[in-house]
């Protein structure tokens, strides 16, 4: 014997209406944290490629990201650490495309056994401290750079450093003490 | 205190961001000279260093960043909106296999030895009143016979790979031809058309072939005579 089930029509336009709602609610608890994390994420990446077309791309990236698992989010308090490792890693991707390109363009342009040439933003740039400081950054080791970067961040204390890693303030501390010697012996 | 130690103690401050040296370095800088130059030496480099640092990372943030992301925001996503989520997925691409394959097979598997069947958009004789008495002809737009047995699948495989022409018939031949077959009460027709045209006078006119295997065809110029 069938059962006949009769679903009352706005059944239907309520889950509807409740998933809008859902949506809705997504969006504005986002945008809430945007304006202040969207900054935060660019400064990250600037600090890693330092070029600001490419950090205001990866900054809009990481928060696409961001928003696309923002309804993931367990500890809404965590967002603003979630977003500066987002944007470091996307960041460092995008370095390392950008330095393998750049030796493949050194390789094949320029006669084997020469030495290397300053690249043009270098010579428009005609700051040698900066190229220097610039290079001694890219070596640094990644957890040491994200560490320079952030407290590097007008308005960040070494304890906000520590809060966004969500790592104890004397690893920050030892971590920006050997970032600042290493940098320090790269430009004497 | 010697001034490597001094010295090694004042690196280390720096680099940690003290802002007062210990009691024996700075008794040691007061009464060496090569002390305070590396002091203050080493005061401009991490000043410098710092300066850099912050120009770099703290550059202007542009205004298109969040208008831009705002723009991207429009298709939201959000808890549990998207219908195919874990082993949907896998369900999903099986179905898609499993209706592809049987389209492929489908469409390159002709069993040996059946009719093929007429195609109807390119048949002459969708409007052939064939008499009662007798077998109503088989038209095949690929020019295969409607033979039978397995003369039928060698033929069919031959010309199963040609591209099927788009067809026009007119309806003057089609009512011709059809009287034409109808009168000779054959059974089995073969017709292999390759293109039809519009009659043009100012282009070359495109012909409609017609191939007939067990009937004499007389040319069409005599039975639109009729």
């Amino acid at each position: 014997m069938q059962e006949l089930v009769l679903n009352p029509p706005g059944r239907a336009m309520g889950a509807d209406a409740a998933k809008q709602a859902e949506r809705a609610t997504v969006r504005e608890e986002f945008e809430l944290r945007l304006s202040e994390c969207g900054p935060l994420a660019f400064r990250v990446a600037q600090g890693v490629l330092r070029n600001v077309a490419d950090a205001e791309d990866v900054a809009q990236e990481a928060l696409l990201r961001a928003y696309r698992k923002f309804h993931e989010l367990r500890q809404p308090a965590k967002f603003r650490s979630w977003i500066v490792r987002i944007s470091f890693r996307l960041a460092l991707d995008r370095w390392r495309s950008r330095k393998r390109r750049e030796i493949r363009e050194t390789t094949w342009s320029q006669p084997i056994g020469g030495a290397a040439l300053p690249s043009t933003e270098e010579v428009v740039r005609s700051n040698e401290f900066q190229v220097r400081l610039e290079r001694a950054l890219d070596e640094l080791p990644e957890k040491l750079r994200l560490v320079v970067i952030l407290a590097a961040i007008h308005g960040h204390t070494l304890e906000e450093v520590s809060c966004l890693l969500e790592i104890p303030m004397g690893t920050v501390k030892s971590r920006l003490f050997f970032a600042r010697k290493h940098l320090a012996e790269k430009l004497r | 205190m010697n001034c490597r130690l001094a010295q090694e103690e004042m690196q280390d401050a720096f680099a940690a961001g003290l802002s007062v040296l210990p009691q024996e370095v700075l008794a040691h800088r007061e009464n060496c000279p090569g002390c305070q130059t590396f002091y203050q030496e080493e005061e401009d480099l991490f000043a410098s260093l710092d300066t850099a640092l912050e120009n770099i990372v703290n550059q202007p943030v542009p205004g298109s960043l969040l208008p831009r992301i705002r723009a991207r925001l429009e298709p939201a996503p959000a808890r549990g909106l998207f219908p195919l989520q874990g082993w949907n997925w896998a369900a999903l691409t099986a179905a898609i296999v499993l209706v592809s394959s049987l389209g492929f097979l489908r469409s390159h598997q002709h069993p040996r030895g059946t009719v093929m069947k007429p195609v109807t958009t390119a048949s002459f004789g969708a409007s052939l009143p064939a008499p009662e008495s007798q077998r109503p002809f088989s038209v095949m737009s690929r020019g295969a016979s409607a033979m039978t047995g397995p003369k039928a699948a060698p033929v069919a495989r031959a010309r199963r790979a040609k591209a099927e022409p788009g067809i026009i018939v007119l309806t003057e031949e089609r009512e011709a031809f059809a009287r034409y077959v109808a009168g000779r009460g054959q059974e089995q027709v073969l017709v292999a058309v390759a293109s039809a045209g519009t009659k043009t006078t100012d282009s070359d006119v495109e012909v409609a072939l017609l191939r007939v295997d067990e009937l004499q065809i007389a040319p069409l110029e005599s039975v639109s005579a009729e």
